[in-house]
């Protein structure tokens, strides 16, 4: 009879792990930054009229009070993720990111789970905060339609397949 | 016929289409006041929308609305997703998004349940826009040295 003794792997202690897990599971879900007031920038030089009011041209300045991105997760991400996106995602439940890191965040996400999915380019795609597609379409109001009102259990992403950004000013 | 309408009407013959909105500018742009519902498809609960609104025809939205209407959402079991959109000056920034349907622009009525427009929730300025998803299937006219403009559909 043989006995085998399995030394630990260094540097990948389980307990280190499991202790990092419980650290993220104790945090209350946080609040992303409040959003930043708008700059003025007239479209139009003739119009002496305030149409900057409306023109949604934002500095890069924390999240205002009222304007908050609650992440309801409360678990870490699923391990699919790359651990990469696994530490953006436990840093924005710890501490409020900057309007900044939470587009490049949303923009990860999307891009992974549109590769990994293999979704085609123009395909609208409703996703979690994990990257599970929980819903497709191929229009923007469609896709609306059918997730409105249905419980998740993160916050949902909406995306376009193939564009930066779901709607606004293209040029 | 010398007026405005005159002129108006000869280039709305050329497009066919019936004028439901004719107007003249407001504070030197085209606004029309909308009414229209947020609904929860679960459960069919609504929130009303009606507020007067600018067109712009470079958002390709549905709508756009300070922030704070995330909450008429929130209060109909609605919880709007997140999502990337592209500002006037070509940045990137997150906002919420929902679906939401007009029933009502300027007195002209869209047989129910409306007419279905994204509402994009970001910024906290008061005023409101209406963009160009919220705007097709009709023609608007503008008539800049008049100051007026319709809407035809």
């Amino acid at each position: 009879m043989t006995f085998a003794v399995i030394s630990e792997v260094p540097g990948y202690s389980r307990q280190a792990m499991f202790r990092g897990k419980e650290e993220a599971l104790r945090h209350p879900t946080p609040a992303l930054e409040p959003q930043s007031g708008m700059i003025s920038k007239p479209k139009f030089g003739s119009s002496g009229e305030d149409i900057s009011k409306t023109e949604p041209t934002m500095e890069d300045v924390p999240f205002s009070s009222g304007q908050k991105l609650r992440l309801g997760f409360n678990r870490p991400p699923r391990p699919w993720l790359p651990p990469r996106l696994r530490q953006k995602l436990d840093r924005v439940r710890r501490i409020q990111p900057k309007r900044r890191e939470m587009v490049e965040l949303i923009e990860e996400i999307a891009k992974i789970s549109a590769d990994f999915y293999q979704v085609k380019p123009g395909e609208f795609i409703a996703m979690e905060f994990d990257g599970r597609i929980v819903d497709s379409s191929d229009t923007q109001i469609d896709l609306l339609m059918r997730i409105q009102g249905k419980k998740f259990d993160t916050p949902v992403i909406v995306w376009e397949v193939g564009s930066e950004t779901f709607s606004g000013w293209r040029t | 016929m010398g007026s405005w309408f005159g002129n108006l009407f000869r280039l709305e013959n050329l497009t066919r289409r019936a004028v439901a909105v004719r107007k003249k500018y407001k504070k030197k742009s085209a606004r029309v006041r909308i009414a229209g519902v947020i609904q929860n498809p679960q459960n069919m609960r609504q929130t009303p929308l009606d507020f007067e609104c600018r067109i712009d025809t470079g958002f390709d939205g549905g709508i756009m609305v300070p922030h704070w209407f995330r909450s008429d959402a929130q209060s109909i079991g609605i919880e709007p997703s997140i999502t990337n959109i592209t500002l006037a000056d070509g940045s990137k920034t997150p906002a919420y998004v929902c679906a939401a349907h007009i029933h009502k622009i300027n007195g002209h009525s869209f047989s129910l349940p409306g007419k279905t427009a994204m509402l994009v929730m970001c910024g906290n300025r008061k005023g409101k826009l209406l963009g160009m998803d919220a705007l097709k299937h009709c023609s608007v006219l503008f008539d800049g040295p008049k100051q007026a403009f319709t809407i035809s559909f």
